[in-house]
């Protein structure tokens, strides 16, 4: 048994044991942390900065020196690592790693610039140490290898006006990479069309290219010569120059003008096809391309009638014309709909139209003239652009029309005729040289008069008047109101306007000379070429036709050569003989043509309504078809080798998938033996395929056979094929070689016909 | 490069082969062929003399165009005696096309045209739910459909009306 004071005293001992042990223990602890392990660090010291050309070997290792609390630690793996894409290199061997010697140092193996440029960083690393050493590299491009032009091609611009964009290169090395620093020489040609340079004023520019490897030129300014031109952009050392191509292009000569435009626009309920519309109007453009005028427009679902409008004109880069009209109507542009004039209408147009035109006018003459296409994403058209020369008065003559179109039940209509304005300035009909037809989609009315019917005396201030024509009673024909625009005293431009006929229709008119006294004399003897589109009964509603019709000197028989296409049926190229037919001739100068045929494969019938100046308006009169164009009298001589010039080429097509308009315009170049390559601005807004709808697109190859039948002869034309081409229909079998027959009415004038079920395509050609 | 004197348009639709096989062989009652010589202006075309009517449902509503078939709108309905390719064409608007659906039954009145070999009735007038849609003029010409419009009128957008809502 222990007593109390026994027990007091083992306690005291085991405190004091427990104390010792403790004592120990931390004094063991704190002789440990007053001894701490040798820093390792690693420096870079040497090979940094350094650079070399983009697959060369740095000149020096990269060296790397690894201590150990401050003493140099051999033996040590020392990691270089490079970025392992963009600006990088790497190790020969793809020995990345380096042991360090007795002095702690590590060498790299060489290291050797990879293919990209700029600059970098290699790390050096080793184990213990807190951070990497890193080594500032950078590969510098190699020499210039390519230039090639970055912006600022193809360019047009007008006469002694600066191009809107500089001539921009890029020069890169053969991996690539930009390089800067590097003398590039501009050129445009010495003479004919060419340009200068605003820094020096010459048409050579030296420029040198910045850190991005491009090199910009000063604003570059057409010469006062018309042309197409390549203006080069060379390197020393480089052996292929790049290419700018510039036009210097004539615009609109300052004056006043006409236009006028049939096509389809986008206004349908919803989204139907081949609604037609119709415009015409003038303006007048000063010395800086400003615009002004007044136009009428007209489609299915409503009437536009005497809006003025502003506008503006430009170059487009393949160097045509583009004229933008501003009318500030929300019937018009894109955003507009066919509930434009309804109370709650959503129609919200721009108002805008878009024209590209090619001049047929010689760039010394003080007028222009061109064929024209509408060029926006609301509506393609084609049609006419021309000088106007208003009459101080309405001339009192004989005017041979036609128009055509859709009725107000959108069935195809056609109406021709010579509307009389007599000595007193009426429309009366009762001199018995009125007469007109009409082709109300196979429904025939001939020789119909005028009830008192009225033009307006005077043209207003843009060559506007109107024709209220009062077809007579019995022949069940509502009132049709005509606004014509002259386009001179013998020519005018037709678009139907407010009435009760409420078609939608449009067409020309020329002013007579003989009124009333044509005879069998003033069609026997003469060939007419014509050229029309319309509709017939077949299965496809849209038909096209051409040819040419003689009134032989038998002063009854005709005779001719005929083209159609329905993309039902076709006419093999060439065209087809007109065996058979018969003509007479009304003193109105209303030529009857009937029973055209070739005994096999067609019969029809036809009124030309001439104006006693080698031009006439057609209209089919068939109870299956229905088309209505113009007709131009054969002058001269009808040998192909005379289709030789600069020529401004229409076109106006129909797809063959979707049936839907195709608008185009641009120049070609006949050669008179074969030959008409050339280019033009294409309008497919309403296909169905999802390529682009606006092109600008070569037209070539195209050929024509200039040892073929006189007036008649043939060829092929490749690069209006929407639905094959590429650049139109991505993944198409690319274009093809389109049959097609042309018709030559003198040197100035061919047109042409395509022969094929690809497509239906209208050209007309007018010389520069 | 054909030089026939006077071109069929060939049929590329390959997809369309051999349901148009198919109803090429059945016979209508109204069927024609293209007529020829004097009197046709340019190719087949509607022949106004020999229109029937055609009354069944509707088996199919062809919306889809090949090249060389004819544009637009087909129907096919089954008529009493067989299939019949019925041509509605290109220009009615998507409203209408929305309407016409399989199982629904159609009376269509128009000619019977040969075309190519291949056997298809030109639809004139249509009538299917109660609604009867224009597709051709008594002549054979196709309608163009657009926006409803007022008999006898349209709207004219004077240039002092530009760019109101109510115009």
């Amino acid at each position: 048994m222990i007593c109390k004071s026994h027990r007091s005293f083992f306690a005291l001992i085991l405190s004091l044991f427990v104390v010792l042990t403790l004592t120990i223990l931390t004094n063991c602890s704190s002789s440990n942390s007053s001894t701490p392990p040798p820093v390792v660090s690693i420096a870079a010291t040497s090979g940094t900065p350094q650079s070399a050309t983009v697959g060369a070997a740095f000149a020096a290792p990269l060296v790397a020196t690894v201590t150990s609390g401050g003493s140099p630690a051999s033996g040590v793996t020392v990691t270089f690592t490079a970025p392992s894409n963009g600006a990088t290199g790497s190790f020969a061997g793809g020995a990345n790693t380096a042991t360090t010697n007795s002095s702690g140092v590590a060498t790299s193996a060489v290291f050797t610039a990879g293919t990209t440029a700029g600059p970098y960083a290699v790390t050096a690393s080793v184990s213990g140490a807190m951070a990497p050493a890193s080594f500032s590299l950078t590969n510098n491009a190699g020499a210039a290898a390519t230039i090639t032009p970055t912006s600022g091609t193809p360019q047009g611009a007008a006469l002694s006006s600066a191009f809107t964009a500089p001539l921009v290169t890029t020069v890169v090395d053969s991996d690539s990479n930009p390089v800067s620093g590097v003398t590039v020489t501009y050129t445009a040609p010495a003479s004919g069309a060419s340009g200068i340079f605003a820094s020096n004023g010459t048409a050579t520019e030296t420029d040198t290219t910045n850190a991005s490897g491009v090199a910009t030129s000063s604003a570059f300014t057409a010469n006062s010569t018309v042309g197409s031109y390549v203006v080069t952009a060379a390197v020393t050392g480089i052996s292929a120059a790049a290419d700018f191509g510039l036009t210097n292009a004539v615009t609109l000569k300052a004056g006043d003008y006409t236009f006028w435009l049939s096509g389809s626009d986008t206004n349908a309920n919803p989204n139907s096809s081949y609604i037609p519309y119709y415009v015409a109007g003038a303006f007048t453009v000063d010395g800086t391309g400003a615009i002004s005028g007044e136009q009428d427009f007209v489609d299915f679902n409503y009437v536009v009638s005497q809006i003025s409008f502003t506008g503006s004109t430009a170059v487009t880069p393949d160097g045509n014309l583009q004229i933008t009209l501003n009318t500030g109507n929300v019937c018009i542009g894109p955003g507009s709909d066919y509930t434009c004039g309804q109370i709650g209408s959503t129609s919200a147009g721009d108002g805008q139209e878009i024209l590209n035109v090619t001049l047929t006018s010689l760039p010394s003459s003080t007028t222009s003239s061109a064929r024209i296409t509408e060029f926006d994403s609301w509506a393609t058209a084609g049609g006419q652009l021309e000088p106007q020369t208003v009459p101080a008065t309405t001339p009192l003559v004989g005017y041979a029309f036609s128009v055509g179109g859709l009725d107000g039940n959108g069935t195809p209509l056609g109406i021709g005729g010579v509307i009389d304005v007599d000595s007193s300035g009426n429309i009366s009909g009762s001199n018995g040289s009125s007469v007109f037809d009409e082709n109300d989609g196979g429904t025939l009315l001939q020789a119909q008069s005028f009830s008192p019917s009225t033009v307006d005396a005077t043209p207003d201030g843009f060559g506007r008047v109107t024709f209220t024509l009062n077809p007579n009673a019995a022949s069940g024909v509502p009132q049709i109101v005509l606004v014509a625009y002259f386009v001179n005293g013998t020519h005018l431009r037709l678009v139907e306007g407010a009435d009760a006929l409420v078609g939608t229709t449009g067409g020309q008119a020329f002013a007579q000379t003989g009124t009333g006294t044509f005879t069998t004399a003033s069609f026997q003897g003469s060939s007419y070429v014509f050229q029309a589109g319309g509709s017939d009964s077949s299965t496809n509603g849209v038909l096209q036709v051409a040819g040419v019709v003689t009134g032989n000197a038998d002063g009854t028989t005709a005779s001719g050569n005929v083209s159609f296409n329905d993309l039902t049926s076709f006419t093999p190229q060439g065209g087809v003989a007109i065996a058979s037919g018969a003509y007479t001739v009304d003193p109105t100068g209303r030529v009857t043509l009937t029973a055209l045929t070739d005994n096999a494969t067609f019969s029809y019938n036809v009124q030309l309504y001439l104006d006693g100046n080698g031009n006439a308006r057609a209209l089919s009169m068939d109870s299956s078809d229905e088309f209505v164009g113009v007709s131009n009298q054969q002058k001269g001589s009808l040998n192909g080798s005379i289709f030789s010039g600069t020529y401004a080429m229409g076109v106006i097509g129909v797809d063959p998938i979707s049936f839907n308009e195709i608008d185009a315009v641009g120049p070609v170049v006949a050669d008179g033996v074969g030959s008409f390559p050339g280019f033009v601005d294409l309008n497919w807004i309403l296909s169905l395929s999802p390529g682009p709808t606006f092109a600008d697109a070569p037209v070539s190859p195209a050929t024509f056979d200039a040892t073929g039948t006189p007036g008649v002869f043939t060829g092929n034309v490749t690069g209006l094929d929407v639905t094959n081409c590429q650049v139109y229909s991505p993944g198409g079998p690319g274009c093809t070689a389109d049959a097609f027959t042309y018709y030559l009415v003198n040197a100035s004038t061919v047109v042409g016909i395509e022969n094929d079920v690809n497509q239906l395509t209208l050209l007309r050609f007018e010389l520069q | 490069m054909r030089r026939s004197r006077l071109f069929p348009v060939p049929l590329s639709a390959r997809l369309l082969v051999g349901l148009l096989f198919a109803i090429s062989s059945i016979p209508l009652g109204a069927q024609v062929t293209a007529k020829s010589g004097a009197g046709r202006s340019f190719g087949p075309s509607y022949d106004a003399a020999r229109e029937t009517t055609i009354s069944g449902p509707i088996q199919e509503v062809v919306t889809q165009h090949q090249a060389g078939y004819p544009a637009g709108l087909h129907l096919l309905v089954a008529g009493p005696q067989g299939v019949v390719d019925i041509h509605v064409g290109p220009f009615l608007n998507k409203e209408t096309i929305a309407d016409f659906r399989t199982g629904a039954s159609v009376q269509v009145i128009g000619a019977a045209l040969s075309l190519h070999g291949k056997n298809y009735f030109l639809a004139r007038q249509l009538t299917a739910g109660g609604r009867t849609i224009t597709v051709r003029s008594e002549r054979g010409f196709l309608v163009h459909q657009s926006a409803p419009r007022v008999a006898g009128s349209r709207r004219d957008v004077k240039s002092d009306e530009q760019k109101g809502s109510e115009l």
